[in-house]
């Protein structure tokens, strides 16, 4: 890759200047302050102008036609597995199935490997701070096979409690789930030591890792972990694409779960046969353009590095972790010592949703709510959170921007 | 445009933002005839109304909530309206109420106070919350036990 020398400056401007959203105002002339990138990142114009091309250049089906176009567009979407193979540490594109995101590639799992090995009285092992895409799947197929859900606690500074995770990995435990960085508390999970206790009890292991490919260096293969999947619209790519790696010994040995188009081999109307993994699962017309967006996404990061993209994120972390602590009565939820660019809080007197209101009349764009971890919010025992949640892009002053805005609406609701 | 400033005056003027401080009809009923809880699960907004009734129609009425400025002003704003009606008055000052959420150009006079939520006609992500404490209050009166906004 072309990444930047660790030793030079980080030009935020530059970076900024690449996407045509961060330039745009709300409300009469308010700069845009975006610190909802845990939901979606924002795109810069190389991942718009590559969709765009797509559809203006080279429209085609993959796989289907002879004809110049179809080879293109075909070349394209390999070309986006490889290089999105090469950016997670994948030993093979061969072990990528490019999906519409998380939430299908972990019902994949569910439904294609989990299903058919569950037996009454199994179990799946996951965390309270799991996102609902990493909780919902395992009860649909657990409630179908008499198994169920256990989810490992955590301690009240945001960690994953891992001797109560490893205590539960127990006999009747057939697969265990974590995400590698929690989207509402920021905690980055000791992945490889979990993956090892999960090896030695013979549970395979899927990490979502939403939230950590689009601000760690994620290397797959040195996680240790059986599955990994991920999100292409929070790493500055486009809504719809994503991904589901696995370990080839185990993709091999999983039946399909969608039926239809490029995943067959041949079809006969008393049965059909089908191709190998990763084509065996991605059924039907994928999202091509997407994934020749995505692709370009996956060069653009490189371009940056991921090394610089996760050291920028924590001085943005430090520093707007301390300008918050200076707000009266606000409490920051999940403090772990390692941990993402994204901040929870809940504010003394003041409901999320109102704070939610009143940010974004200044221009800060924050997400409030549940934050699709109802299980989390139980735990901490409040109903919502607002959540700032930085990227690369997202500057000092923007996080001054989000505390002035803060200390204003105080002032109003209190 | 407006300005920012003058925007969050809409979406919280001066008398909701009253209600919300010091909310009214915060004293439990102590044999409420019927009750029920609202709960909008995306927004974690959460209400428990009690009434009294006679006759049919609304003699007493408390709320207990944890909710957002918008929910809180809109039940204490509410138990000033509710006093003598039926289950019919209620479900038609619900519709006036979400008639001024809409936008409607003339102010229903039957709502009163509530009138001050004209503002959130411009903020339609936040009108589930307003809009939680009628329905929980309908739900009341219906014998259900539920009540929420998230599910239009």
């Amino acid at each position: 890759m072309n990444a930047v020398p660790a030793g030079v400056p980080f030009d935020t401007a530059a970076i900024r200047a690449r996407f045509p959203l961060l330039a745009r105002t709300v409300y009469g002339g308010k700069p845009l302050v975006y610190l909802d990138n845990a939901n979606t990142s924002q795109k810069p114009a190389c991942v718009i102008e590559a969709v765009d091309r797509f559809y203006r250049e080279r429209n085609a089906n993959v796989s289907r036609a002879v004809h110049a176009l179809s080879e293109e567009a075909t070349g394209l979407y390999e070309g986006a597995r490889t290089a999105l193979a090469r950016f997670i540490g994948a030993g093979s594109p061969q072990e990528l199935v490019l999906t519409s995101g998380t939430t299908m590639a972990t019902n994949l799992v569910a439904y294609s490997y989990l299903l058919p090995r569950l037996r009454p009285g199994d179990a799946v092992l996951t965390t309270v701070m799991e996102h609902h895409a990493n909780i919902v799947p395992w009860q649909l197929v657990c409630g179908r096979t008499d198994a169920q859900v256990l989810a490992a606690p955590i301690r009240d500074s945001g960690e994953l409690d891992v001797d109560a995770f490893v205590r539960l990995l127990g006999p009747r435990v057939k697969l265990a789930c974590v995400t590698h960085v929690s989207n509402v508390l920021g905690t980055v999970n000791p992945i490889p030591e979990l993956a090892a206790a999960c090896r030695r009890r013979g549970v395979p292991l899927l990490v979502d890792g939403s939230q950590a490919v689009p601000h760690l260096p994620v290397d797959v293969r040195a996680l240790g972990c059986d599955f990994y999947a991920f999100t292409g619209h929070k790493m500055c790519g486009p809504t719809g694409t994503g991904g589901l790696w696995a370990r080839r010994e185990i993709l091999a040995q999983m039946p399909p779960f969608f039926g239809g188009g490029e995943m067959i081999r041949e079809v006969r109307i008393e049965g059909s046969t089908f191709a190998d993994p990763p084509a065996r699962f991605e059924a039907g017309t994928p999202n091509i353009a997407g994934f020749a967006g995505l692709a370009e996404a996956v060069h653009f990061l490189e371009g940056i590095g991921m090394v610089r993209i996760a050291a920028r994120e924590q001085q943005l972390l430090r520093y707007a972790t301390a300008r918050l602590r200076e707000v009266p009565g606000l409490r920051i939820l999940g403090e772990a010592p390692h941990k993402a660019a994204v901040i929870s809080f809940l504010v003394e007197g003041a409901h999320a949703h109102d704070l939610a209101t009143l940010l974004d009349l200044e221009g800060v764009a924050v997400r409030s709510g549940h934050h699709c971890a109802h299980p989390l919010m139980q735990r901490y025992g409040v109903p919502a959170t607002c959540r700032a949640s930085f990227a690369f892009y997202n500057t000092e002053a923007e996080a001054d921007a989000l505390v002035a805005a803060l200390l204003k609406a105080r002032a109003l609701l209190a | 445009m407006s300005t920012p400033d003058a925007r969050a005056g809409e979406a919280y003027p001066a008398q909701v933002l009253a209600h919300a401080r010091q909310p009214r009809f915060q004293t439990p009923l102590p044999a409420p005839d019927a009750q029920a809880e609202g709960f909008n699960v995306l927004c974690g907004d959460r209400i428990r109304v009690m009434l009294s009734l006679r006759g049919g129609r609304i003699a007493g009425y408390a709320f207990h909530a944890q909710a957002c400025a918008l929910t809180v002003a809109a039940a204490s704003m509410l138990g000033e309206r509710l006093p003598g009606l039926d289950h019919a008055g209620v479900a038609r000052l619900r519709d006036d109420f979400d008639a001024l959420l809409g936008g409607a150009p003339a102010v229903p006079p039957t709502l009163g106070g509530l009138a001050e939520f004209a503002g959130l006609a411009r903020f339609p992500a936040r009108h589930r919350c307003a809009q939680l404490p009628f329905a929980t209050v309908l739900a009341a009166l219906d014998g259900r036990a539920h009540a929420t906004t998230e599910e239009a």
